[in-house]
């Protein structure tokens, strides 16, 4: 809304073509992120989280589970670095790079099956 | 003292029991610190693979304190250079690569880094979860910024050395023919990556705040930096993509023959320029945001005072976020292409949010016990410099000096008072602060003592000269200059700053490892703190918590602390605790007359509930 406006105060004062389309951009994202929350909002209702008078014993249930400690995220970061780093320097690099991330992201979904 | 024990089977220990004005400690309550584990790996591989929060807390801090000594070894390279007229140290394409990378690695790796940091460590304690929503793509963040960062400082072993075309890279010069070496593609791959980092690590921050909040902690009884990281996170969202774009598309220039930024096919640097600042100006927040967020934690405890406009400084940060998006052309008044008026007001806009923090950062302290803790020592260091630099960027926003002094070192001391200084000292509050939190010891006040005033005196000697230097029109970006007027003698007086600076850092160093040798004392509360990080032992255990006070206000741990007294802190604490006997296994009676009361509201309560059941 707000970069909405903003555009179009700007569109209005005469600026140039670039700066308009960016704030357009801009507000179409804040638009998504904007109706992500209404949508989460509506479906869910009020969360005991945000009641003013709920204590920490009034939730219930499995605070979260987490993961163990994991290769996949420092593997997967080396491979999309080489992936992009590719570019500039030979498509071997971004192949090696496409092979590593692949096999993470297989093997990553492996963990979490169980 | 007229303590009613209601309950004949009452135990003996009570709430307050021992303190004659019956203020909780937080010990007393979760027992003592240091014996558990610290959730902190131990082995290398530990480290390498870890995805808990605290553990890539404080990574992403020793990372980016890592990227700052480096950054500041470039600025040697840069004082050393300028200390005397001519050309010693460096030839000025090697000039042009070390203030390049210096710039880069200090605003993409040391200084957003570490506010990543603080999202990683504190802002899970503040809000009372257990971690971050998505851990694993937290430690993929982490590690795609180490690795980008250090593509980007590979650069120098590149065939024709690292990017020289500045920190925002305009075309035609980091175009192919204007930087034809590999270091520049490096440069930008590096900011590729640490930018989609920095993206993925932002969705992580709001899905966190949004979704583990501990029961009672609505929105707006955050912490103010909690606030401040989940509005940087917004920014980082909305302006990061639009930099990684504008970064591919300058790859794709210069690696495949595209020709948005050439102008002789239809193509534009200015929408470069466009681009780079739409993300460059919101950056400057985005770097700042998480510091003010520092420094709002510390005024209000060491005054003694709950924080002056708790929603006013929330409405500023979101004020600066939205504003400071809109405002990136008046870096390109020069260009003579945008609509001056329009961004010279929205950037003149900018000041009044930030004023309200100011006003309202004085006002917590105004009339307050204060005490000059190391932690508060920084931050009103932080405090002064902020203003000092403030008005010299006030004076930049307007458009008519700031055609004098665009590419003056005038704007090279202004953002450095504001990125660099604000940040540092900022930083090193945050670091006093939360250092016995996340170590379970505490950092020598003697030696904070040395390193402040050190640190003060050698920041002002640097950047002061340097404000002089571009008054009188000496050029940024040159490695090389007449010996005119005072010139020489104001930059060796910068230099000598520098020398002051890197001494400062001594004292600190010496605290960290006598701190580091010294036993884990500190308690979980030693400043006697307002906000639930200080609830838990320090360091934390595994996940965090494993009790919680009850929450009705901003200030928790305050409330807890004060709750024998029913006329400090906020009401319905004691209620709240009452309510949970029977349900937490930490759970001890008040003390004094005030438990009484509260014992009769509550009974009144539960047979009221009793009667409608
Ligand atoms: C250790 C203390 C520091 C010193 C002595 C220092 C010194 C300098 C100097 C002299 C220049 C101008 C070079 C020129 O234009 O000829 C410069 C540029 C720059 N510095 Fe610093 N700096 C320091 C810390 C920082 C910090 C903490 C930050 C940011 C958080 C920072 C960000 C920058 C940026 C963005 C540039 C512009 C680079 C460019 O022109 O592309 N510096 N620094
Ligand atoms: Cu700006």
């Amino acid at each position: 809304m707000y970069f909405l406006a903003i555009g179009l105060i700007y569109l209005a004062v005469g600026g140039d073509p670039a700066g308009i389309v960016a704030l357009l951009m801009a507000s179409g994202l804040g638009g998504l992120i904007a109706g992500f929350a209404w949508h989460f909002g509506r479906r869910y209702g009020t969360r005991v989280e945000d009641l003013q008078d709920s204590d920490a014993p009034d939730a219930t249930g499995v605070v979260g589970v987490y993961p163990t400690a994991s290769l996949r995220p420092i593997a997967l970061a080396f491979g999309t670095t080489l992936l992009v780093l590719g570019v500039p320097i030979g498509s071997w690099m971004s192949m090696i790079g496409a092979a590593i991330v692949a096999s993470q992201v297989l093997l990553l979904v492996h963990d979490t099956d169980d | 003292m007229t303590t009613i024990d209601r309950k004949p089977s009452a135990p003996t220990v009570t709430l307050g029991g021992d303190d004659p004005n019956h203020l909780v400690s937080i010990d007393s309550v979760i027992g003592p610190s240091g014996q558990e584990g610290t959730g902190l790996p131990t082995t290398l591989v530990g480290w390498l693979t870890t995805t808990n929060h605290k553990a890539l807390g404080v990574a992403y801090f020793v990372a980016s304190l890592t990227f700052l000594a480096i950054g500041g070894g470039l600025a040697g390279i840069i004082r050393a250079e300028l200390t005397s007229p001519g050309q010693q140290v460096v030839s000025e394409q090697v000039y042009n690569q070390v203030f390049t990378i210096h710039g880069s690695v200090m605003v993409f790796l040391f200084a957003v880094p570490f506010g990543f940091g603080l999202a990683n460590y504190i802002m899970p304690l503040q809000i009372g979860a257990p971690d971050l929503a998505f851990p694993r793509l937290n430690a993929f963040s982490f590690w795609l910024y180490v690795i980008g960062g250090a593509v980007m400082l590979f650069g120098f072993a590149a065939d024709g050395g690292a990017a020289p075309f500045g920190w925002f890279a305009y075309p035609p010069l980091s175009g192919a023919s204007g930087s034809p070496g590999l270091g520049a593609d490096m440069w930008i791959v590096a900011i590729i990556l640490t930018g989609t980092s920095g993206t993925l690590t932002a969705v992580n921050v709001i899905a966190t705040i949004t979704m583990l909040r501990t029961p009672g902690m609505t929105l707006f009884r955050m912490p103010i930096l909690t606030w401040n990281l989940l509005v940087t996170a917004f920014m980082v969202l909305v302006v990061f993509p639009v930099l990684s774009g504008a970064l591919l598309m300058l790859l794709a220039d210069r690696q495949f023959g595209t020709k948005f930024y050439v102008p002789t096919d239809g193509g534009s640097p200015i929408l470069w320029q466009h681009l780079f600042w739409f993300f460059g100006h919101p950056e400057v927040y985005i770097v700042a945001l998480p510091f003010f967020g520092v420094v709002t934690e510390i005024f209000p405890v060491f005054a003694r005072r709950p924080v002056f406009g708790y929603k006013g400084l929330i409405f500023a940060t979101l004020t600066i976020g939205a504003l400071s998006t809109s405002v990136w052309a008046h870096h390109m008044f020069v260009t003579g292409e945008v609509v001056v008026t329009f961004f010279a007001l929205t950037s003149s806009l900018i000041a009044i949010p930030t004023g309200v923090k100011v006003f309202n950062w004085m006002g917590s302290m105004y009339g307050g016990a204060i005490t000059f803790e190391a932690p508060m020592k920084f931050a009103i260091g932080f405090l002064v410099t902020f203003v000092v630099g403030g008005v010299t960027g006030v004076m930049l926003a307007s458009p008519t000096l700031d055609f004098q002094l665009s590419d003056s070192f005038f704007v090279v001391a202004h953002f450095h008072y504001v990125m660099g200084g604000t940040v540092v000292i900022a930083l090193f509050a945050g670091i006093y602060f939360w250092w016995p939190k996340v170590t379970g010891r505490m950092l020598s006040e003697r030696l904070a003592t040395w390193h402040f005033w050190l640190l003060m005196i050698g920041f002002n000697m640097t950047f002061f000269f340097m404000h002089l230097l571009g008054r009188e029109g000496m050029p940024r970006r040159v490695p090389d200059y007449e010996p005119i007027s005072n010139w020489e003698l104001w930059n060796q007086l910068a230099t000598a700053g520098y020398v002051i600076l890197l001494i400062s850092m001594v004292p600190f160093l010496i605290a960290v490892v006598k701190s580091l040798r010294g036993p884990a004392n500190a308690g979980a509360d030693p400043w006697n703190a307002y906000s639930l990080e200080w609830a838990t032992t320090s360091p934390p255990v595994e996940h965090n918590f494993e009790w919680i006070p009850p929450i009705r206000s901003e200030r928790p741990v305050f409330d807890f602390r004060w709750i024998n007294h029913d006329d400090v802190g906020a009401p319905g604490v004691a209620e709240a605790w009452m309510a949970r006997e029977g349900l937490d296994d930490r759970w001890l009676p008040l003390a004094g007359p005030v438990a009484a009361d509260v014992a009769d509201d509550a009974n009144a309560a539960s047979s009221a509930d009793s009667d409608v059941g």
